[in-house]
């Protein structure tokens, strides 16, 4: 019994790992028959060249050489305010819809009607507020993460047991203070959902916002390599994301949990 | 400083009176009066069963007095004053699981004494203490989900205990246990309200349950008070399994 636990629990650890393996594998293989041209899809050796190049490269030895940190940097500076102000607007007024008829009434219709327009849509209108640059990119981040995370505080706040905020009153909770002791915390696993799903869609719409043609981050370096035919850098650049993404997603989970004892005990 | 474990007995002031108690709810347009003027009064340190048929208006009139409904006419008296909001002095055992799931049992119990200011010595005390009286010190640190029905209905029980109130105010608190945790936990109740003093309000739609409990049993139909019982048979009045109960009451 013992053993068959321990295969389990060591199937469990590899288990992460089989997809992209198999994925790694089949590019290898595909791109070394030569069956598909290198500009469509490059061979991991180039890619692994490029991609060292631009994490320690110095700057001079090619067009993407050592430009890591200072893409990470302003793309990070991007997502932290899009990301940052889209929960500081979306969580109270979600909570509040949730718990208010009259607010979600009021807002509701609203938010669900600008919530169907595709980022892409909203693109040309804060170019021409804000012009090309940070500004446009963290208005387009802000906007998309605002949904994720005001659409989850709503359904979690909405959800509360009644018997908990009836049990707060007598315990000497309400008003302001049962939102903070009973409606946050017990809506805590959907607001820690809406959070990561709003950090992960910031991502998104951070590349779409750096396409419009800023002078550096992430997806600055992806649409300059699509302007030189550089696929190896196009792929550089989607590992990076998704390898900074990741990394960003489990920061946010373990600062949640280190500031939340319910997202820690209830997710 | 050796911390303060002592549960004080409650101060026999507490008399609730319900006068002219009135409530009618909405139902598809149409007014249904669930409440029909109902008018008793408690006495400090009574334990008063309310029993009847679902639907008759225990639950309603249990959640007017713990002050989370308003009565549309009628007024709750405690001590003679007027109350019509909730309060650490009325507390209420509810008929589901109604413990913060994201709290362990130890932070359940002592959630209202934080909440109301009380030091550090003090929370300290009364909850491991009022723990140990329910039996649950060891399961200090789980959380509900990791403890059983009646544990939890025990927290329940401790949370609202640890607060002193003047009025028990209980809500089928039993009906979802197994029979043999109801019996520990009547008991437990019992043995409770002996050591804290507190006055009790407890509904249920066990008669045999009222019996074993009360002092007086006031059994309500269609929004009244259709019958008005007490009792003086000497506690405990449990039998033991070998005795026949048929005549018993």
């Amino acid at each position: 019994m013992a053993k068959f636990s321990k295969k389990r629990q060591i199937f469990g650890h590899v288990l992460p790992w089989i997809l992209p393996s198999l994925l790694f594998v089949s590019w290898a293989v595909f791109s070394r028959t030569d069956r598909v041209p290198g500009y469509l899809v490059p061979k991991i050796g180039q890619v692994w060249e490029t991609g060292v190049l631009y994490l320690v490269g110095s700057p001079g030895g090619g067009p993407y050489a050592g430009r890591f940190l200072g893409d990470v940097t302003s793309s990070l500076v991007r997502v932290g305010l899009g990301f940052g102000m889209a929960t500081v607007i979306g969580l109270p007024l979600g909570i509040l819809s949730g718990r208010l008829p009259m607010a979600e009434r009021g807002l509701s219709v609203f938010i669900n009607g600008i919530r169907m327009v595709p980022g892409i849509a909203w693109l040309p209108l804060p170019i021409v507020w804000f012009g090309i640059g940070t500004k446009t990119a963290v208005f387009l981040v802000t906007l998309a993460a605002f949904f994720p995370v005001y659409l989850n505080a709503f359904q979690g706040a909405r959800q509360i047991d009644p018997l908990h905020v009836h049990a707060g009153a007598m315990l000497g909770t309400s008003g302001f203070r049962s939102i903070l002791c009973i409606i946050v915390p017990g809506a805590m696993p959907h607001i820690v959902t809406g959070l990561r799903l709003g950090l992960g869609i910031s991502w998104a719409y951070l590349v779409l916002g750096e396409l419009t043609g800023v002078p550096d981050g992430l997806g600055a370096a992806i649409m300059d390599a699509r302007m030189l035919g550089r696929v190896d850098m196009i792929v550089v650049g989607i590992i990076v994301i998704a390898f900074i993404g990741k990394c960003s997603d489990f920061l946010l989970v373990i600062s949640l949990y280190g500031l939340s004892k319910s997202a820690r005990r209830m997710t | 400083m050796k911390p303060d474990t002592s549960i004080e007995r409650i101060e026999q002031n507490a008399r609730l009176e319900v006068h002219k108690l009135a409530k009618a709810f909405d139902v598809h347009g149409c007014l249904r009066p669930v409440l029909k003027e109902i008018s008793f009064s408690l006495d400090a340190g009574e334990f008063v069963c309310i029993t009847g048929r679902s639907g008759c208006g225990k639950t309603t009139l249990l959640n007017i007095l713990a002050g989370f409904l308003l009565p549309d006419s009628g007024t709750v008296k405690l001590n003679g004053k007027i109350v019509n909001r909730s309060g650490p002095e009325r507390c209420m055992v509810f008929q589901e699981d109604a413990l913060f799931p994201w709290l362990t049992v130890w932070e359940n119990t002592a959630f209202g004494l934080q909440r109301l200011g009380f030091d550090k010595t003090t929370i300290h005390g009364r909850v491991t203490r009022l723990l140990d009286l329910v039996g649950l010190v060891s399961f200090e640190n789980h959380l509900p989900r990791e403890i059983s029905g009646g544990m939890k209905q025990r927290v329940a029980l401790a949370r609202v205990l640890v607060l002193q109130p003047q009025i028990l105010l209980m809500d089928e608190p039993f009906s979802s246990l197994d029979t043999e945790t109801r019996e520990e936990m009547q008991d437990l109740l019992t043995t409770l309200w002996a050591e804290t003093g507190s006055t009790i309000l407890f509904v249920t739609h066990d008669m045999d349950e009222a019996v074993l409990l009360a002092d007086r049993i006031l059994v309500m139909d269609r929004g009244s008070i259709a019958e008005e019982i007490s009792l003086s048979a000497v506690r405990p009045r449990r039998l033991p399994f070998d005795l026949p109960q048929k005549g018993f009451y």
